[in-house]
């Protein structure tokens, strides 16, 4: 009934309900992310009586939220952003106050460094510079470690910050999915308890401050979150099931980060990155700064360490030996400059002398100066022994040479410096073909003297030769002591005394037996003939250990050996003995014991043995048969161990030919030993004996007017030989149209060819304005003699990789001396090239070693700045968004005092009326 | 717009936390004269700041140069003054012994006196620096520079290298003069006519012989190789003269370097007083301003009128 009553009590307990909302806003006004509760009123249904609606009070509709899901999102994202730059204001100040700090940083160090090589630049001999500059070096060390150990620190707060907050991240995850289950009982989002969304929101934001987050709601408030973009991609929470973030760090050194969700679960996804919010700043700044900066120092170091290394190789120390390392990298840590160390521990071991020195002669007319430089040579053609010949001497693995008539010489190949021993074969030259080797430098030393036309067209520098180098005969088939450099070189067929193995009692090789030098020729051709006088080999083409020999003359129609064997004998070289022999070995395999045989020697008879019938009954047989015949023929036989058949001269018939018949039939063999018919010749052996330990050796060389044609007659062979250690290269070259072989026998170099030249110092004199020579002071030999152009800039002599460098052209009676530098303790060109370090840039893009550390200071700086920048907008924007979000949901004081008395009003007036409602009741009681 | 009571406090106290802020910050500041105190304060500047700092190291470093420099070409020249007043006492004697109203007897009594200065002479071109190496050995410094073979020679142990040393960025300067250039040969003719060099001491050595044997024509050459001698040596007295200036003029070159640097380097590091104590006050009054109007406004309640 709409009666006085009935609305004044409706109105009471909305008005007492809407006093309970206020009061609870005013107890809640400091309360964290409380939402303001607004009271909602209705008028309740009216009644109609009769034509007349008639209301019927209010009603306690309910209580409304004062939110806005849209400025809470805004707040939300603008949190994130703000929260991203913090992380990477405050750990990027702390990397610009390691690294660019002077007493943290690399900056002084680096300098210190250089100042502390100045320093020994200038006194580089005193004992306390070099433990000066030792001391300063141990300080770049500790400082490059120090940096990097500070850094290392830096990773590791960062990387547990992450765990730390993504710990977090995960726990409010898990306290929104309750929230979620909570919100789940209610039908609707405007039935759900405020606090319990307020609850929700509260959790919300404080996730959004670890990550950006996106979310949608649902009908009844529960929320999805997802960490990326979108609702596909990092989904953590949907309805009541939370999945957890998980991160991994790599250990190398591009620390890259693994996000993954859910990774214990039935579906782990791999989450790309966490664009903002603290953990998305703290991620940024490891990949944006912190990597970025300890890899650069890695780098630094590295390059660092090397070029200071490769000076101080370069230079030579107190003790006279190239330096060796300075600095040491641990290559077994990821970041190398944490293991950064000192190689050297005495002071006397810094290298800060140059490996070479050039000495003005005092006596010098003109006062130029001269400075040495050293780089390695680039190898030139042709190619070297121990790549263009294999080491093998055997005429099978000869390599075929052809010289063509457009060329009509060939570089064979370069005997290089250091190699021992070497052997150069030349077999099967042909007549006009002659055998020369040079040096590099032009200077003549085996062979015969070249036409001008011919050094015209040799000497080159394509084909090996320096380009201003003139040719020299002054060391031309010399020996001992007026030989190149007093080596031991020969043109020509040579023995040497061998030394036999032998071993002592353990087993280890003792020193050899010598054996006596022996030179065995091939088997002579059958068929020599002399020319018209019978003359073979002319007198005075060959000599014999220094001795010519005459005229070799066949007597009869075909040389023989023995003819040569006493022409060999007549020079009457002391110790020697040569002997002709000719011995025919048939395997028993070829022998055919069913023919018959004919024999003699050049002095026997023919002597024929017959096969009995059947054939001979074994090789034994045969044997027993030919030496019955051998005092007619003056052949022996007799068979080896192997079961072969030995044929040979009887012993004063030794060396001559043998010849064997009868004719072969039909192009094959017709006799008992298989052999083609036909005369078969003999060789020689010419030994010395060891009487004379200086003069043990058989050497045959050319003469005058001998080519390798006549050494080949007498079979031997051609060889250019080098004894001991080639001290120099040397060109072998071969002139004349033809075909050759060539083979070698060496022991291949190993020397260093920097240190090897340290210890040959030369002699570089300027005889005339434009022409100079190199000496070997060692020797005195006359290594060069070039010319020299007086205005050529800049004016510099090369020399095997050293290059002098004058101030002005030298003049005539100049004379600059180039040695190791052994002993030249006071020399500072070492220290001035490290101080020389400092301006160059060795650093990838041009720039020195301490532009490079200070740009990294620089790029790190400016990432410092932006995200202040960055910071202080974010700020405004999140100020903004705060406020907006007060507007709406948040209690005012003032606004709440003013709802309580207006509720607290209307409580009056409605209490006021039902008072009213009683006293008219009262009043109907009261008629009686 | 409604502003909360939450709102409100909270705006207030973190705009008077960053006014309070900026006030220590000027504070630290104006306590240690900097304007950039850690390198994080200016990023930017933090290597520009490195920068300068090694150029002013580095300008220092080459001032030490210097000096080593000048102390060597110092002890240099004491030495060799030193040795130019013996040559000239030398040459008098020598003259005096040419006087043929002397008697041997006489002679040899210059001859003693010629043999100590010869000596004292050889003892200054071996002169030591302070760590016992020999100044005029060339880079064979451990052994001295020259000595006497044991067949009565006087050679020179040393070797004519040349040490430079980098005094500027792009300057250098030679550091050593080796004893055969300071101590320079003369020249005699052999019998044939050709011209072959004799060293310094040697000349002198003959010069000492000469007199003792009375030997007039060898004292004859001898007081015109005097003569050479004391060029010689003149001429390495005006070399080192020179060097000493040119040291002079490039410290000169550096210190003005040093000012300039050490100028713009204080302009971005260092603080400007004036300025700074300015923008203190300014904050000061800014804080002020904050908190008392702070106090007033947040009494403000209704509350406060409904009784």
């Amino acid at each position: 009934m709409s009666d006085l009553l009935s609305i004044s009590s409706t109105a009471v307990m909305a008005y007492q309900r809407a006093l309970g909302t206020v009061s609870n806003n005013i107890a809640n006004v400091g309360t964290e992310g409380y939402s303001r509760q607004d009271v909602a009123l209705t008028a309740n249904t009216p009644s109609k009586q009769g034509n007349v609606y008639l209301g019927n009070g209010v009603r306690f509709a309910g209580v409304q939220r004062q939110v806005d899901d849209f400025v809470q999102s805004n707040l939300r994202n603008s949190q994130s952003e703000l929260a991203t730059q913090e992380p990477m204001v405050s750990y990027a100040n702390r990397v610009i106050d390691i690294m660019g700090g002077e007493s943290t940083g690399l900056t002084s160090a680096l300098n210190q460094f250089f100042d502390a090589s100045r320093d020994l630049s200038a006194d580089p001999a005193s004992g306390i510079q070099r433990a000066n500059f030792l001391a300063k070096s141990d300080n770049v060390t500790s400082r490059f470690r120090e940096l990097a150990g500070q850094l290392g620190n830096i990773d590791d707060e960062t990387r547990q910050a992450i765990e730390v907050k993504v710990t977090q991240l995960n726990t409010l995850v898990a306290q929104l999915a309750l929230v979620n289950k909570q919100l789940a009982k209610a039908v609707s989002a405007d039935k759900q308890p405020p606090e319990l969304l307020d609850q929700r929101d509260r959790v919300l934001q404080q996730i959004s401050a670890l990550s950006r987050i996106t979310t949608k709601f649902d009908a009844k408030g529960a929320v999805s979150v997802s960490l990326g973009d979108s609702m596909q991609s990092g989904l953590v929470l949907e309805a009541g099931f939370a999945k957890p973030l998980n991160v991994k760090f790599s250990d190398n050194a591009d620390g890259k980060v693994d996000l993954v969700i859910d990774l214990y679960g039935k579906n782990p996804k791999g989450l790309a990155s966490l664009g903002s919010g603290e953990v998305g700043g703290l991620l940024a700044f490891r990949e944006q700064v912190l990597t970025p900066a300890r890899n650069a120092l890695d780098d630094l170091a590295k390059t660092f360490v090397s070029e200071v290394n490769a000076i101080h190789r370069d230079s030579l120390d107190a003790y006279g030996n190239p330096g060796g390392d300075l600095f040491a990298l641990d290559g077994s840590l990821v970041h190398v400059s944490q293991g950064m160390t000192v190689a050297l521990d005495d002071p006397l071991k810094i290298a800060a002398a140059s490996q070479f020195r050039v000495i003005e002669s005092p006596f010098n007319p003109s006062p130029v100066d001269a400075v040495v430089s050293y780089a390695a040579p680039t190898p030139r053609l042709p190619a070297d022994i121990s790549v263009g010949l294999s080491n093998n001497p055997n005429l099978a693995a000869a390599k075929p040479i052809s010289i063509g008539a457009s060329q009509p010489f060939a570089m064979l190949t370069s005997i290089g410096a250091g190699t021992t021993d070497a052997v150069v074969y030349l077999d099967d030259l042909q007549a006009g073909q002659q055998v020369q080797v040079l040096t590099r430098e032009g200077v003549h030393v085996l062979g015969s003297e070249l036409t001008f036309e011919a050094q015209d067209m040799i000497l080159r520098q394509n084909y090996g030769f320096e380009a201003n180098a003139l040719y020299s005969t002054g060391y031309l088939n010399q020996t001992d002591e007026l030989a190149y450099r007093k080596s031991d070189l020969f043109l020509g067929a040579k023995a040497m005394p061998a030394f036999g193995q032998v071993f002592d009692d353990a087993g280890a090789p003792m020193d050899g037996i010598p054996l006596e030098a022996s030179l065995t020729t091939a088997r002579l051709s059958a068929l020599i003939t002399g020319d018209e006088t019978g003359q073979v080999i002319a007198e005075g083409a060959l000599t014999l250990n220094g001795q010519s020999l005459g005229a070799l003359v066949a007597k009869g129609d075909v040389l023989q050996a023995t003819e040569v064997a006493a022409w060999l004998r007549s020079t009457n070289v002391p110790g020697l003995t040569v002997e002709a022999s000719n011995e025919i070995v048939v395997p028993s395999t070829q022998l055919k014991l069913s023919s018959s045989l004919q024999l003699n020697t050049a002095s026997g008879q023919r002597a024929t043995i017959t096969a009995p019938a059947g054939g001979f009954a074994s090789a034994a047989a045969l044997v027993e048969a030919i030496n019955a015949a051998r005092f007619t023929s003056g052949v022996e036989a007799s068979l080896n161990p192997e079961g072969d058949l030995v044929l040979q001269n009887v012993a004063q018939f030794a060396g001559e030919h043998i010849t064997i018949g009868p004719n072969d039939l039909g192009g094959a063999p017709d006799n008992a030993l298989g052999l083609s018919a036909g005369a078969v010749a003999g060789q020689i052996t010419l030994t010395r004996s060891l009487a004379d330990p200086k003069d043990n050796e058989i050497r045959m060389a050319l003469g005058t007017n001998g080519t390798a044609v006549d050494l080949q007659t007498i079979g031997l062979r051609m060889g250019v030989y080098v004894q001991g250690q080639a001290s120099d290269s040397y060109l072998v070259m071969v002139q004349g149209e033809g075909t050759l072989k060539a083979a070698a026998s060496y022991t291949a170099s190993t020397l260093d060819p920097k240190q090897a030249l340290r210890n040959e110092p030369f002699d570089i004199t300027f005889v005339a304005d434009d022409r100079y020579t190199i000496t070997d002071k060692n020797t005195g030999t006359v290594l060069s003699t070039r010319a020299f152009d007086p205005n050529a800039l800049p004016a510099e002599v090369s020399y095997r990789g050293i290059t002098l460098a004058f101030t002005s052209a030298p003049l005539q009676g100049d004379v600059f001396t180039v040695d190791g530098n052994h002993d030249g303790v006071g020399n500072n060109e070492g220290a001035l090239r490290l101080v020389a370090l400092e301006n160059m840039r060795v650093v990838a893009g041009g720039k020195t070693l301490s532009e490079a550390y200070i740009q990294e200071v620089s790029d790190v700086g400016n990432i410092a700045q932006q995200a202040l920048v960055a910071k202080d907008a974010l700020t405004v924007v999140h100020d903004q968004a705060v406020e907006a979000r007060d507007a709406i949901s948040g209690v005012s004081l003032d606004e709440e005092a003013a709802a309580l008395i207006r509720f607290q009003q209307a409580y009056q007036a409605s209490a006021k009326v039902m008072q009213t409602a009683s006293t008219l009741f009262d009043a109907i009681l009261r008629v009686n | 717009m409604k502003i909360s009571t939450a709102f409100l406090f909270d705006r207030a106290t973190s705009q008077m936390s960053t006014v309070q802020n900026r006030l220590a910050k000027a504070q630290a500041q104006m306590a240690q004269g900097k304007q950039v105190i850690t390198p994080s304060d200016a990023p930017d500047q933090a290597s520009t700041i490195a920068r300068m700092k090694g150029i002013l190291e580095k300008q220092n470093s080459y001032l030490d140069a210097l000096n080593s420099a000048r102390n060597r070409y110092q002890s240099e020249e004491t030495a060799l003054s030193n040795v130019n007043s013996a040559l000239i006492r030398m040459r008098e004697i020598t003259i005096q012994a040419a006087n043929d109203t002397m008697g041997p007897a006489d002679r040899q009594a210059l001859a003693i006196e010629m043999a100590g200065l010869r000596d004292q002479v050889m003892s200054l071109a071996n002169t030591q620096d302070e760590n016992g190496l020999y100044i005029f050995a060339g880079s064979r410094v451990k052994e001295p520079a020259f000595a006497v073979a044991s067949n009565g020679e006087f050679v020179y142990q040393g070797d004519q290298s040349t040490m430079n040393i980098l005094v500027g960025d792009q300057r250098t300067v030679q550091l050593n003069r080796s004893g055969a250039d300071a101590f320079q040969r003369v020249v005699r003719q052999d019998v044939d006519g050709n011209n072959y060099g004799v060293g310094f001491f040697q000349a002198m050595d003959d010069m000492v012989n000469a007199v003792k044997n009375s030997d007039r024509e060898a004292m004859n050459r001898g007081v015109g190789e005097m003569d050479n001698l004391q060029i010689g040596i003149g001429l390495a007295l005006a070399q080192i003269g020179t060097d000493m200036n040119v040291l002079d003029s490039q410290q000169t070159v550096l210190e003005e370097t040093n000012l300039r640097l050490k100028t713009t380097l204080s302009d971005v590091e260092d603080l400007d007083y004036a300025e700074a104590i300015t923008k203190m006050n300014k904050e000061m009054l800014a804080l002020e301003a904050a908190q008392s109007s702070f106090a007033k406004i947040s009494q403000l309640n209704l509350f406060n009128y409904i009784n």
